[in-house]
């Protein structure tokens, strides 16, 4: 059976009555790609709140850290290990600093576009991290082939636009910069000449680049079992998203979803291209 | 101070040969396995063994590259040719997929970890995790600058690489995936298609942004020639070139700049040169700036219209050998000269001369006006001898 997670939700009292198995937050400064972050006073309430109903919290420190960064790192760590929450991690600088305090709680991969294989996770997994949430550019039969080849705790994404690429430089500051006009939004879209797709790129620590198209695997769900899935609502309307959780926790299958690689197969020498 | 090592790369066979004799103590180099750069020609196991024995018999160092992220069907194969590796003494692979250091372990392979740049290490909590892991060597993530560069050596004591020359990567490298999603390509197994180089619309809902300026995410390349003392003195132990699909000509141009840089810095009689910033720009076809290292990159270390990706045509010829009766340099065209050109010769070992073309003779003897047949063995003369695999350019300098 899978597990459902949700991201950042706008009222926590609806997803709980869905029976959701738990909360995916980022906070301020250390998280990045959440539509809103959190204090850490606001998550300590939230995790008393959330606990009570026994559902999970996990926070997202999904970044990579520069040197300059690292003493409020250890700061945040500090005041997070004394919580209930899941900590998850993508620089293994997070990792490094929770053995250094002695954190007891789980612990979760955020490995972005690098968890690829079990062995990856098998790695963690020896050191104590008991959860990965893996690549997105993966076939399903991929998906399932790491879940069966490891004791790790999978996570997967379900729904929400899929980051393709993360930059530290800030590309829409520069090119408005470069062109003289003011950058009013926060989102922008780029299309791509050939295929006439479209593309969304935000800038906020970093800049990401996502894709236009909600990724959505509830089709595959009759073919994914004892997953953790992560519904994302980053720029996406609340009620929009509140529906389709809906979808997934009401088993009300949609048609003609946007199911990115599950189906096809990345190629990797030019010489395969098709 | 210590003498941090010069680290090229090779391509093939022949550019790992022209590496090291143009000054790297150290090339890295992929196999037609499990490395990046498919696109590459890459080594098969014999020519990495032949590579391992030229480097080695030179007191140099050979890394391999095992650096694509695995997917569970690309590990087949993989526990034998790390085992063919450690056979032919290759020094360490560099790998960003952390369980090989657990394989390496558990098949009792020795053989060194270094960590790819691809892993996007960029400070010392990181650095501390990788090294309590076994891992031998961290090549720092390019975003980092020169005081990051210091705190982490500082704070870690840490084998530390760093890029100092060459191409970069958009994004944090290994976190970019843009090449999937718009060919079908894998950037992090080896099909990276690029698309940071590709021109967009960029639109605000549905207004487009600008009609005359396309978007681009094309940052320029990285050269690190001022910061290299400042590096030497951060005690960083591995300076890297980037290219592993690069020329000869480019390969020998900037080791020999850098090797005499570093060189000279070491023993205390660096000054600097204005001619090798010129040198080493006009070898490249892209500009090239300091990036992250001395502040954070703002527009001008991207590249929006005007890409100004020039064929270079310095490049004459290569020294076959030298006619000492004659005084003649026998030498194969690679680019047009004509009599009366100024050129340039420069050689391993800090060779560099510089004369004027009096005469060309072909190769029945014939005196002609120019050299405008690529590949074509040639005659000019020269009183200083100079030796086989010397370069040959046009003197810019002088």
């Amino acid at each position: 059976m899978n597990k459902y997670y949700i991201t950042n939700p706008d009222n926590i009292d609806r997803y709980i009555d869905l029976n959701v198995s738990g909360f995916i937050y980022g906070i301020e400064k250390f998280s990045s790609e959440f539509n809103s972050y959190l204090s850490l006073d606001k998550i300590s309430l939230i995790c008393n709140k959330v606990k009570n109903n026994n559902k999970d919290i996990i926070i997202f420190l999904n970044r990579l850290y520069f040197e300059h960064e690292l003493k409020d790192l250890k700061k945040v760590l500090v005041k997070l290990s004394k919580l209930d929450v899941i900590i998850g991690f993508t620089d293994d600088a997070v990792l490094n600093i929770l053995n250094d305090i002695g954190f007891k709680g789980q612990k979760l991969l955020i490995s972005n576009h690098t968890g690829t294989n079990s062995y990856t996770l098998d790695f963690y997994l020896n050191r104590g991290v008991k959860n990965a949430y893996i690549c997105t550019e993966l076939t399903l039969n991929e998906i399932n082939d790491i879940k069966n080849n490891t004791k790790s705790n999978i996570f997967v994404k379900g729904y929400g636009h899929l980051n393709m690429a993360t930059s530290s430089r800030k590309l829409l500051t520069n090119y408005f910069k470069f062109i003289g006009k003011k950058k009013s939004k926060k989102v922008y879209t780029f299309k791509d000449f050939i295929t006439s797709k479209e593309f969304k790129i935000v800038e906020d620590f970093n800049t990401n680049f996502y894709t236009g198209d909600i990724f959505n695997i509830i089709e595959y769900l009759p073919k994914l079992d004892n997953l953790n899935i992560i519904l994302d609502n980053y720029l996406i309307d609340n009620e929009i998203f509140y529906n389709e959780v809906s979808n997934f926790l009401n088993n009300n299958v949609t048609k003609d979803n946007y199911i990115g690689f599950l189906d096809k197969e990345t190629v990797y020498r030019v010489t395969d291209y098709d | 101070m210590i003498k941090p090592e010069l680290l090229a790369p090779a391509g093939d066979l022949e550019r790992l040969k022209w590496a090291i004799d143009y000054g790297a103590d150290a090339v890295y180099l992929g196999g037609k396995e499990y490395s990046l750069r498919s696109n590459a020609k890459n080594f098969s196991l014999s020519e990495i063994k032949k590579g391992v024995e030229y480097a080695h018999k030179r007191g140099k160092k050979v890394y391999v590259t095992v650096n694509i992220l695995f997917h569970q069907k690309d590990i087949k194969g993989l526990i034998k040719y790390l085992k063919k590796l450690e056979e032919y003494k290759v020094d360490a692979i560099i790998s960003s997929d952390l369980f090989i250091i657990d394989l390496l372990k558990k098949e009792k392979i020795n053989i060194d970890y270094h960590l790819s740049t691809q892993k996007s290490c960029i400070n010392s909590e990181a650095s501390k995790f990788y090294l309590k892991n076994n891992v031998k060597r961290i090549v720092l993530g390019r975003e980092c600058s020169l005081d990051d560069i210091k705190s982490i050596k500082k704070n870690t004591n840490a084998d530390i690489e760093v890029f100092i020359h060459g191409a970069m990567c958009m994004g944090y490298s290994g976190r970019c995936a843009l090449s999937n999603y718009l060919t079908n390509r894998d950037s992090n197994r080896g099909a990276c298609a690029q698309i940071c180089r590709w021109v967009f619309d960029l639109y605000d809902e549905d207004n487009k942004i600008s009609d005359e300026t396309k978007f681009s995410f094309s940052p320029k390349d990285q050269q690190l020639l001022v910061h290299i003392k400042d590096l030497m003195k951060a005690g960083v132990n591995s300076f890297k070139i980037e290219g592993r699909m690069k020329s000869i000509y480019y390969l020998a141009t900037i080791l020999s700049v850098y090797r005499r840089v570093i060189d000279e810095i070491y023993d205390g009689k660096y000054k600097y040169n204005k001619n090798d910033d010129i040198i080493l720009r006009r070898c490249a076809n892209r500009e090239s700036l300091p990036q992250y290292i001395n502040k954070f990159p703002s527009m001008n270390e991207q590249y929006y219209i005007g890409r100004e990706e020039k064929t270079n045509q310095d490049f004459l010829g290569v020294v076959l050998s030298y006619d000492k009766k004659n005084k003649e340099i026998v030498l194969e065209e690679r680019n047009y000269f004509s009599i009366g050109d100024k050129i340039n010769i420069f050689g391993p070992n800090n060779r560099n001369i510089s004369i004027e073309v009096k005469y060309i003779k072909n190769k029945d003897g014939e005196l002609v006006e120019y050299a405008n047949h690529p590949r074509e063995i040639l005659r000019i003369p020269c009183d200083i001898e100079v030796y086989k695999n010397d370069l040959i350019r046009v003197d810019f300098i002088n």
